[in-house]
């Protein structure tokens, strides 16, 4: 038989295995095991919301569903698509993906060797995948079982097939994607194998469950034969198509448990050679990859999460079409089934009991194109905490290496960002992630171009310390008068109570000091402000080193919207945006507001705020912890305002109590400061953003505070309707005066997906 | 005058603090606020004021002490800060003349926002260290008698001279309500407790008014 088939029956039948109706079935095994793959489809396509120049259109990847404890829903479904390009580099963090966390395999994830080149182990292995699910499952503990099969195949007529395969996309994007294929095609057609599964002992129980050869006619096979084909697409170099990124691990959980033996495991053990495979791509492919990874990175969402999944067929067969999943708030993803497995899917979630089957409202009754699923919720999440509270923890040294790949670059930015966020960062390696945050370094950086990069920076440090020592006596008259006579004043009153700074003629204070002034000479329009110490002073206690705590501080100054800034516009637009949130959020405190008049309106109480970041108002962990969640652009580039509502919706119950004037408003929450909870602030402040990010239409006055921190992992931005507040001075020239629907960013894919704007309305 | 009880006044009268960064403004009001005096105190951003409540004249007034940083940037604090003000303290550091050349420049800024007939006193701050004078005394009260402003040298370190300048300052203001010199602009200003601000009717006197 095909091995095409033997997979397609393989992985059929264990997510027949697993459904999630309790009871079906009629035993425990139905609500599926912690970290099981109930659905797994190679070459599920991403196509990048803005194409890329020099790219296709196509990104295939890898799609797995597997099931996690999850607190309020019992299990839930984790959806991981990994680009193929990922796979192919044997990437760690690949592998850490698509193996979940509680999967035996994972106990004995390595750096692999690359031995086996040649795609058909890929083939086998998920052929192991569906024994392991199926060993796995309940019912089939305490019991062996064994496989054997021999897999002949040759690669050189699939790639005939596919080739002369038609699909559904433009030509041009078609042709590309065939000068890809026949380049594999030369490059690996020659080979074929034969290979030799064997697992577990005991027969009896299980091997019906895998197909024998010859069972059944040659349906399906050429879909799964087709898949590998294209899997090796991407690989354009036949040297960094190696062995599959998990087989050992597999072999290897294989070995321990039943002793049995996946071809010759010695080989598993060979040193990685992937560094220099890396070496030898060239640059340009290298920085388009990695753009290309910021558009169609890792995809990964827990579905009990989501608020709908659609499934919209493309074919009469209702086998292929497109996955498109919808976040709660609104943000969508599309995945492209093109090989069929599609309707498969569909299955998973109709068994899965938090997957409701909801009517389209437009549907035609008797074409089952599209279906959709609402997720539902045993509780639904209180309006009190954002959902993914408690998802992360604080991200420490273990952790954060996890981000990084073994060239030193962060792999997913949006994740650590999102990481970031919810769980801080630990204070042990602030030093050493701050400078991500702060756009000193970028992400895609490896630790060796870091490294140069930091070189190349400290050198230019130096000259501009030069040019601030090398002043003329006029020049340097101004310079003192201007900038130095008050940094010398403020730097020796600047957290001296942190014991970096601690005590007479400590060093640290004349580097802060350094670092002023340099600023003022690096940035002579922005010169020196009062607060800039107070901003400095964290920066140089977590990153110690000069040139780089500099640097820092001027990616702070330029790339933070929150901070001191010497223009009264900033300010203005800070201010602004933030007694729109509070109309918006809070009306009765704006409604206070509004009645004690402009006064009121400027809201003094809380300039101090914005400009030092809460520093004042926070012992230095949970400022530093705001920082970190600002600095972070999760979902918001203003999450500060954010901070500022959640502290007035918090402490500020007394202010309209009580009608306090703008005095002793500004009293009230200046004797708050040091005494408030910073965490209960910031989980009060995500859950804000959260509710921010629900609301069905927005003022335009607020249009802009989700705009530059981008969409992240998803395909669309954030695309509120916006209206029209009518209270603005040009609102007579707004573009949104009236109300507006929403319009997508990008085209969108195709007149079946269109309606996938419209999931707000739904509740 | 004396400390008093907070619940009860019959005037609140807004005095601000101005003058350049670390002449010792803040340390000046915690000093008569609270008679504390911190070595290290942190520049102040944004704006801060301070209460004291004290007897002249038989009258509770409330002093109502604002304090901002001497390089403020922002023009909304600017207006929000003077608006009201019925006095002001000039500070600056009498060993650090850079902070007395620009009180011609400060003083230009009050009137700019303030009302006209606010009480003014020229304050040189510091005079503990005298022996790092570079503002001679005869000179700083010269300016002000030129311009019409009350002058006065104090420590807020050594504690010298800052009752009797802040109760200078409250006197004089008292006597300017009392002789109706404050304009009737002005005087809702002094009277600014009411709950919803200078908007609202403006009371003169609130013998025993108590806020919850």
């Amino acid at each position: 038989m095909s091995l095409g088939r033997l997979l397609r029956r393989a992985s059929s039948k264990a997510s027949d295995l697993l459904t999630f109706n309790p009871g079906a079935g009629g035993s425990s095994l139905r609500s599926g095991l912690d970290g099981e793959i109930i659905f797994s489809k190679n070459n599920v396509c991403v196509h990048p919301a803005e194409p890329l120049p020099g790219l296709a259109e196509h990104h295939p990847g890898y799609l797995c569903v597997h099931v996690e404890k999850d607190e309020s829903l019992g299990t839930t479904l984790i959806l991981t698509w990994v680009p193929n390009s990922r796979i192919q580099r044997q990437d760690e963090e690949a592998l850490r993906y698509i193996t979940p966390e509680s999967s035996p395999v994972r106990r004995n994830a390595r750096r692999r060797g690359r031995r086996y080149k040649n795609v058909l182990l890929k083939m086998c292995l998920w052929v192991v995948y569906a024994v392991l699910i199926s060993r796995s499952a309940p019912h089939s503990s305490g019991k062996q079982f064994s496989v054997k099969h021999e897999l002949k195949y040759s690669q050189g007529t699939q790639f005939i097939n596919i080739l002369s395969r038609p699909h559904s996309r433009p030509p041009a994007a078609q042709e590309e994607d065939e000068d890809e294929e026949r380049n594999i095609t030369s490059s690996t057609s020659t080979e074929s194998h034969s290979l030799v599964v064997e697992a577990g002992a005991d027969p009896s129980s299980h091997q019906q469950q895998l197909p024998s050869g010859g069972e059944e006619g040659d349906e399906g096979s050429c879909e799964l034969s087709d898949e590998v084909s294209r899997d090796s697409t991407m690989g354009s170099d036949s040297d960094t198509f190696s062995s599959p990124f998990c087989l050992s691990p597999v072999s290897e959980a294989l070995c321990e448990s039943s002793g049995s033996v996946f071809l010759d495991n010695e080989s598993s053990h060979a040193p990685s050679e992937s560094s220099s495979q890396s070496q030898g791509m060239r640059w340009e492919e290298q920085q388009k990859l990695l753009a290309l990874e910021q558009l169609c990175g890792v995809f990964r969402v827990d579905l009990g999460h989501m608020r709908s999944l659609r499934l919209f067929f493309s074919d009469e067969a209702c086998t292929s079409g497109q996955l498109v999943i919808a976040s709660r708030e609104s943000q969508y993803k599309i995945l492209h089934f093109h090989h069929a497995g599609l309707d498969k899917l569909a299955e998973v979630f109709q068994q899965w009991k938090c997957c409701r089957e909801t009517q389209l409202k437009d549907q035609v009754s008797d074409e089952k194109s599209c279906m959709q699923f609402s997720i539902q919720r045993p509780t639904l999440p209180s309006a009190e905490t954002h959902p993914e509270e408690r998802l992360y923890r604080r991200l420490d040294v273990t952790t954060w290496l996890r981000h990084l790949n073994q060239n030193g670059q962060v792999e997913e930015e949006y994740k650590l960002r999102k990481a970031i966020f919810f769980g801080g960062i630990d204070p042990s390696i602030r030093g050493e992630v701050w400078p991500f945050l702060l756009h000193y370094y970028s992400y895609d950086s490896s630790s060796q171009e870091r490294e140069d990069w930091r070189l190349q920076k400290r050198s230019q440090y130096h000259d501009i310390q030069q040019r601030r020592l090398s002043m003329s006596p006029e020049e340097h008259s101004e310079f003192w008068r201007k900038v130095q006579f008050t940094v010398d004043k403020d730097v020796v009153r600047t957290d001296r109570s942190n014991h970096f700074f601690r005590g007479e003629n400590n060093p640290n204070v004349e580097i802060m000091r350094r670092i002023l002034l340099n600023y003022a000479v690096f940035n002579p329009d922005m010169g020196y402000c009062q607060g800039m110490s107070d901003l400095v002073a964290p920066l140089l206690t977590e990153i110690q080193d000069e040139s780089d705590t500099f640097w820092c501080f001027v990616g702070l100054m330029e790339n933070t919207i929150f901070i001191s800034s010497p223009r009264d516009e900033d300010m203005e637009r800070q201010l602004m945006y933030l007694r729109e949130l509070l109309r918006l959020m809070l009306p009765r405190f704006h409604q206070h507001l509004t009645r004690l008049g402009e006064d009121g309106l400027q809201l003094l109480f809380c300039h101090r705020w914005i400009l030092l970041c809460f520093k004042r108002e926070f012992p230095d962990t949970e400022a530093l912890r705001m920082w970190e969640a600002c600095w972070a652009h999760y979902q918001t580039d203003y999450f500060h305002l954010f901070l500022c509502v959640a502290i007035i919706v918090l402490y500020g119950e007394d202010v309209t109590e009580q009608q306090l004037a703008t005095d002793q408003m500004l009293l009230h929450f200046s004797n708050l400061s040091m005494h408030m909870n910073g965490e209960l602030v910031l989980r009060k402040a995500r859950s804000l953003l959260y509710q921010f990010r629900l609301l069905p239409r927005i003022p335009c006055s607020l249009h802009d505070l989700c705009k530059l921190c981008g969409p992240g992992m998803w395909d669309s931005r954030y695309i509120p309707a916006v209206e029209c507040s009518g209270e603005h001075p040009d609102s007579q020239s707004c573009p949104y005066g009236g109300t507006s629907t929403p319009q997508p960013s990008s085209p969108s894919p195709g007149s079946k997906t269109r309606d996938i704007f419209t999931f707000r309305k739904q509740t | 005058c004396s400390m008093g009880s907070d619940d009860s006044y019959n005037f609140v009268f807004k005095v601000v603090l101005i003058g350049e960064s670390g002449v010792g403004k803040s340390n000046l009001l915690s000093r008569f606020t609270k008679n504390e005096f911190a070595h290290d105190s942190r520049t102040t951003i944004g704006v801060e004021f301070s209460t004291r409540t004290v007897q002249i004249d038989n009258l509770t007034i409330k002093a109502q002490i604002w304090d901002t940083a001497g390089l403020e940037r922002y023009r909304a604090i600017t207006s929000a800060y003077y608006r009201g003000a019925v006095g002001a303290l000039l500070v600056y550091d009498i060993s650090k003349h850079l902070t007395y050349e620009s009180a011609e420049r400060w003083l230009k800024e009050l009137y700019d926002h303030a009302d006209p007939h606010i009480v003014v006193m020229l304050v040189g701050n510091k005079s503990d260290l005298d022996t790092l004078r570079t503002v001679p005394t005869d000179e700083a009260r010269d300016f002000a008698e030129k311009k019409g402003l009350m002058f006065m040298e104090t420590s807020a370190l050594g504690s010298t001279n800052v009752e009797a300048a802040f109760s200078e300052v409250l006197t004089a203001i008292h006597k300017k309500v009392a002789s109706r010199e404050v304009t009737r602009g002005s005087i809702s200003a002094v009277t600014l407790s009411s709950p919803l601000g200078p908007s609202s009717e403006a009371q003169e006197e609130r013998k025993g008014c108590c806020r919850s």
